[in-house]
């Protein structure tokens, strides 16, 4: 890259986050700005913060551990369990470091249980991607924290190869260690499209996650995202989160453009990050 | 159209061998009459004919939507892919193999690092694993290493090493693999090349 263009992209991603946070700031959220160096207590680790600290970077100083910043949902929720944070909604922009890369986040958070203020979130997100970034979003896969901890026990849900096998779609794998006649074998076999209303019909204790499902879903068709799926098979990546979970992919991008969903750390939350 | 990546080699022979016996002749007959081609396009589909270690890699790229592999492959590297249906072709099995019986092995060698160390993990037994690319059998007839941890089909080339299969483990055979968006964004192309494939 030749120093004109570099120095025009430079401008460019300057632009576009501070754009990102007027643009969000202009429609009453709060901006929130955090150090992208945490510190943790050994003695206070939860197993949130331990099961993340295999991918983050983080050394020891006097005493504490500290990481750099992996998630900026994960941040804030820390923040609220030690401070007191009066906005419903907030907008934010930074780095987020794994152990070898950096990626800017630019997310919304509203902090409330009102399903409708949630989604005005994610209506905001989806219109701000597609135009002000002027990216056409060719598909969105929504999920519920809470439907494979009703068809598994805490044990299969806590095993890593059990959770390996549904991560990767492998039900060979996964019928040889939990048995032909687990109700999850049935499931896998069903195509993507059609799982929900096979859960619908044959799990009928799991309608309830089923509508929200669809309601979320019904807000991506408005907004004219191409294909909207429902996935069964979404495994928590932290314990917080334990409602709606959301992936929205622009045309020929393998890594989901946003993601984020419901979570309830301290209170009723929802959430919303562009991976940039 | 969806893009399949396909491992050059052996594995392609019985991939073309299984496309016969399941009557997919548009697909077999492109795949014979390749000579040093590395893509195929048919009217449905294009084939991408790479190193069976770098299907998983084309895969999770999203340069393909489907992969055909070696569970041996997925097993040493942990790539972000769904890992969809068994295959009935490819088998073959790990095995640690040496001159003769030991009660311990104290060094390995091996071009599988993961799985030599879960191995003698999983039977509380330390190891030293040396990793080598190829010719893994020269490390223990040497004397370099006390065994070998390599994929067995015939045993072969292990007693043309003067070496022999000293502990059976896992199975290996061809798995059909999916990019994660892909498996969403074509799921009812996938879901038909999965029921083209699928063992009766």
């Amino acid at each position: 890259m030749n120093s004109i263009s570099l120095n025009k992209s430079i401008l460019h991603q300057k632009r576009q986050e501070l754009d990102f946070l007027h643009h969000f700031h202009g429609l009453g959220y709060d901006l929130i700005d955090l150090s992208a160096i945490e510190q943790f207590d050994w003695t206070k680790l939860s197993d949130d913060d331990l099961g993340l600290m295999n991918n983050r970077h983080k050394w020891q100083h006097e005493g504490s551990l500290y990481a750099l910043r992996s998630d900026w949902t994960n941040a804030i929720v820390r923040y609220r369990q030690k401070y007191q944070l009066h906005s419903e909604t907030i907008a934010y922009s930074g780095p987020v470091y794994t152990q070898t890369s950096e990626k800017h986040q630019y997310g919304l958070e509203t902090f409330t249980g009102d399903i409708q203020k949630q989604m005005a979130v994610l209506k905001q997100m989806v219109a701000y991607i597609k135009e002000s970034l002027a990216l056409p979003l060719s598909v969105a896969v929504i999920s519920h924290n809470t439907l494979l901890k009703n068809l598994l026990s805490e044990e299969d849900l806590s095993d890593e190869l059990t959770r390996k096998y549904i991560k990767e779609r492998n039900r060979d794998a996964l019928k040889a260690k939990l048995g032909a006649e687990h109700p999850i074998i049935a499931l896998m076999a069903q195509p993507a499209a059609k799982q929900s209303s096979y859960v619908k019909e044959h799990m009928p204790h799991l309608k309830r996650h089923i509508e929200e499902m669809t309601q979320w879903e019904a807000i991506l068709n408005e907004e004219q995202v191409t294909y909207v799926y429902g996935d069964m098979l979404a495994l928590p990546s932290q314990s917080y989160y334990k409602g709606i979970s959301i992936q929205l992919y622009a045309e020929d991008t393998v890594e989901p453009i946003a993601s984020g969903g419901q979570y309830s750390s301290p209170s009723k939350a929802f959430g919303i990050g562009l991976n940039i | 159209m969806i893009t399949i990546a396909l491992s050059k080699g052996r594995q392609l022979k019985d991939f073309i061998q299984y496309l016969d016996e399941k009557k997919l002749t548009s697909w077999s007959t492109a795949l014979k009459s390749i000579s040093r081609e590395l893509v195929i396009e048919l009217e449905d589909v294009r084939f991408l004919l790479v190193k069976g270690e770098d299907v998983p890699v084309y895969v999770e790229e999203g340069v393909a939507d489907l992969g055909i592999t070696g569970s041996d492959v997925l097993y040493e590297q942990d790539r972000q892919i769904n890992n969809l249906m068994d295959l009935p072709f490819g088998y073959c099995h790990f095995a640690v193999a040496a001159k003769e019986p030991k009660d311990t092995y104290p060094v390995v060698a091996t071009k599988y690092v993961n799985f030599t160390k879960k191995y003698f993990d999983s039977i509380m037994q330390p190891v030293k694993i040396i990793q080598l690319k190829g010719s893994v059998e020269l490390a223990a007839t040497i004397d370099m290493a006390d065994a070998i941890m390599d994929i067995v089909q015939t045993g072969t080339t292990l007693k043309e090493n003067g070496l022999y299969e000293q502990i059976q483990l896992d199975e290996i055979n061809a798995r059909l693999i999916s990019n994660k968006h892909a498996y969403f964004a074509k799921n009812d192309e996938i879901q038909t090349v999965m029921n083209q494939l699928r063992m009766n």
